[in-house]
């Protein structure tokens, strides 16, 4: 099930209210959340259940083992097993067809003996990835004693299963999601519409944002070799937006899915298009898998508490699994190794990469100078988003190569890849990323971009209007000073 | 929570209302499907040879020049589709005595509207919604304009122009079935890149054999009721016939030997590489659409070799 289906229109409704009909029987209502979750979840395809509900006892029954052992060794073995064991699957559905292609293509090229039998084609379980380092992080924080293991099955299902953030995030952690499980929770009113709020801007970037963009960049993509120039830069940056409308619209939509439910589930995205240099973008983009990154490989690698050398290879590591994590692709690997050259070259310059504030801080426009790195740090994201795009590495370098070979070639007036798509789409994708663009920059500093405050926001707005209206000498600048 | 709930209510109340009013607005809007399917029902039994098919045969042949015909042709119709058009429609034309049917590059090997990227899905609705076309339950995306938003977009602002430049109607046909929309345009280079891109591409087994199926079905309907289908290859462009897969076009071939082998009332003609047609860039207005010029000669040789 995807939120923007008519099967969830139908599925939340009921599933909101039977949850809190349930709001004084704490285990019951857990219950109905892994029932309910299993449910969106196995709408895919009910197969898909098997794996995840192994994923969920073994790290279950592994953390309950970690918390009575009291040995090291043995809380250490128990760790090792549930992590071999979730990694093994992952790796098994997510990584053997491409480790396997590629050793094919390998002894092909070095012994011409054909190997294509050794391929499985499996079919990768929707949110493997993410419900898989959801149980992990879980797993590992016992392990060092971070959490106490929950002994209530019920409970970790409902943590791992969540449906709001089951298929793509944010990674929660256990620290936070957990102990929400385990207490009671009450309808808030404020919460509820707050939640509502955050659905409706994760809709509009999904639908009219990214469903439009994909449109035109598909198009593009499809016959890039005879575009101009212009057209490429423009679909490059159009299907940055694309990519990052889809993600984070859909990480809004779950963190407002949640909060209907009384459920607070950690940011994702802080505006990350608005970041001064690569490694602000790094903090900003993706918050949940970056942070669990750094939390269970980089750290534990020594982190930047080490020598440059070290810290350079950490961060290499960091964002070369990165990009596997992403896709089984080398283009993805490729990707992850360019983000990783650009922090590294900051790391050497020793430049300034962390600010107290965000961008233009108490100002509502930004200086020519963060206009610049803002500019400048979107053009490297937007190179890297060609990587993500293509289908190989040589595609990716050749739409490069074109979008400078042909930008000479006079572009459409109005940009219009194929004569058959339909006309209103340019016009929708202007208006969507100016809304966008504006709305966004507007509320940076808040927890989303329609966050706007408590529930008299409605009132104090129309009482300003109708002070303004009966007093016409008020002056407007006072209220801001 | 009961504040909550009305509110919440309140607020969708007015979408739905918004939305209601546009689903309404978009099925006003005049179309093909809808003509011809109030037309057939009113004057089907004058009707004597029913074209089906996609935009190929629809530009390719013109019902006028022939006797009592009309098209049930849209812009990349499916066999499904020309199946159950035959399927309805057909009781209604008591006086059916052809039907005219597309062997072709596109329709023989397409994968389904559902399984299609994007909001390529849209026509799906057109069937479901005006043809009443019962392939989907009620509840799903297919039974509503809006459900594919750029789709329904489209329309309405191509109406709105319409309405406000007194242009032609957008996605709509004439008296006799036949799409207006581009029956005028011009391409005015044909490029290599544009011949690649309709003879390339993976085609894959299971669709070309579900297609199939569909055609057996047609054969098997106009068998039963005494009518002779009459399944041809249209011509194209002769840059675009170089660059067909050569696999795919025998694997036509081969299918309609098989069809006119096991049904006496099929026959098949393959115009495709025919020297009259393509090597006149006059009559094609695109690398695999004729022209006007061209659907006129076009018909006259059908009704020739057919005789329709």
């Amino acid at each position: 099930m995807i939120f923007n289906s008519l099967d969830f229109i139908l599925f939340l409704p009921i599933v909101f209210f039977l949850y809190w009909f349930l709001q004084n029987r704490l285990r019951s209502q857990n219950f109905f959340v892994v029932i309910a979750s299993y449910v969106f979840y196995g709408w895919w395809d009910w197969r898909f259940l098997i794996l995840i509900a192994i994923t969920s006892l073994s790290s279950f029954v592994c953390g309950v083992i970690m918390e009575r052992a009291e040995k090291v060794t043995e809380r250490k073995a128990c760790n090792f097993f549930n992590i071999v064991l979730n990694l093994g699957i992952l790796a098994t559905y997510k990584y053997y067809d491409f480790f396997a292609e590629n050793l094919a293509a390998l002894i092909k090229s070095i012994c011409g003996y054909e190997l294509d039998w050794i391929t499985l084609n499996l079919i990768l379980p929707v949110g493997i990835s993410f419900y898989t380092f959801q149980a992990l992080s879980y797993s590992i924080d016992v392990y060092k004693r971070k959490i106490t293991a929950t002994k209530d099955p019920i409970d970790f299902f409902a943590y791992i299963s969540f449906f709001p953030q089951l298929v793509a995030g944010p990674i929660e952690r256990a620290t936070n999601l957990l102990p929400q499980f385990q207490k009671s929770r009450t309808f808030d009113y404020g919460k509820a519409v707050d939640g509502l709020r955050q659905m409706l801007w994760g809709f509009f970037k999904k639908i009219v944002v990214a469903d439009n963009c994909a449109i035109l960049v598909d198009a593009t993509w499809a016959h890039y070799q005879e575009q101009s120039g212009l057209t490429l830069i423009i679909a490059a940056v159009l299907f940055s937006f694309q990519l990052y409308c889809d993600f984070s619209g859909y990480s809004d939509i779950a963190i407002g899915t949640a909060r209907l439910f009384g459920i607070n589930l950690k940011k994702n995205f802080d505006f990350p298009y608005f970041s001064r240099n690569i490694s602000e973008f790094w903090r900003k983009w993706h918050i949940s898998l970056m942070t669990w990154f750094r939390d269970y490989v980089y750290i534990p690698l020594g982190g930047s508490r080490c020598s440059k050398a070290k810290l350079i290879r950490n961060i290499f590591i960091v964002f070369l699994l990165s990009g596997l994590w992403h896709k089984p692709n080398w283009t993805y690997i490729a990707w992850g190794g360019y983000h990783a050259a650009l922090i590294s070259i900051l790391v050497l310059l020793n430049v300034k990469t962390k600010y107290e504030h965000t961008v233009a801080y108490n100002r509502v426009l930004p200086t020519l100078k963060e206009t610049a790195m803002m500019l400048i740090t979107f053009i490297l994201v937007v190179i890297s988003r060609v990587f993500s795009r293509a289908e190989t590495i040589g595609q990716a370098f050749d739409f490069i190569r074109c979008s400078y070979k042909n930008i000479a070639v006079q572009a459409p007036l109005f940009f219009f890849p194929q004569e058959s798509l339909p006309h209103s789409v340019p016009f929708v994708i202007v208006i969507g990323l100016t809304v966008l663009i504006v709305i966004e920059w507007l509320q940076r500093n808040k927890e989303h971009a329609l966050d706007i405050g408590g529930g008299h926001f409605y009132e104090q707005t129309m009482g300003k209007v109708v002070h303004i209206l009966l007093h016409p000498n008020y002056d407007l600048f006072i209220c801001q000073r | 929570m009961g504040r909550f709930v009305k509110n919440v209510c309140f607020f969708l109340l007015i979408i739905a209302t918004l939305g209601v009013a546009t689903e309404l607005f978009v099925r006003h809007i005049p179309n093909s499907y809808r003509y011809k399917d109030n037309w057939i029902k009113v004057n089907g039994s004058a009707v004597k040879t029913l074209v089906l098919g996609n935009s190929t045969i629809d530009n390719a042949l013109s019902p006028s020049l022939l006797d009592s015909a009309f098209t049930f042709a849209n812009s990349d119709q499916l066999l499904e589709y020309d199946d159950f058009i035959l399927d309805k429609y057909s009781k209604y034309c008591p006086n059916l005595k052809n039907v005219i049917l597309p062997l072709d590059y596109g329709n023989l090997f397409s994968e389904p509207y559902e399984e299609r990227d994007g909001y390529q899905w849209y026509r799906a609705i057109y069937y479901q919604v005006y043809l009443d076309y019962k392939k989907h339950p009620i509840i799903s995306k297919y039974n509503l304009e809006i459900a594919n938003p750029l789709s329904a977009r489209n329309k309405a602002l191509q109406y709105i122009e319409s309405l406000l430049y007194n242009k032609d109607i957008a996605y709509y046909c004439d008296s006799l079935g036949r799409t207006t929309q581009g029956r005028y345009d011009w391409k005015k280079e044909i490029t290599d890149q544009d011949v690649a891109r309709y003879a390339g591409g993976v085609v894959s087994k299971e669709y070309y054999e579900y297609n199939k199926g569909h055609v057996i079905s047609i054969a098997k309907t106009c068998q039963e009721k005494g009518v002779r289908l009459i399944l041809t290859t249209c011509p194209k462009w002769c840059l675009c016939v170089n660059a067909l897969n050569q696999e795919r076009i025998d694997s036509i071939r081969s299918f309609a030997s098989q069809i006119t082998n096991t049904f006496d009332n099929c026959y098949y003609k393959s115009y495709l590489k025919d020297s009259c047609f393509i090597y006149k860039r006059s009559f094609f207005r695109d690398e695999t659409h004729m022209s006007e010029n061209g659907c006129y000669y076009f018909t006259k040789r059908l009704l020739e070799d057919f005789e329709l």
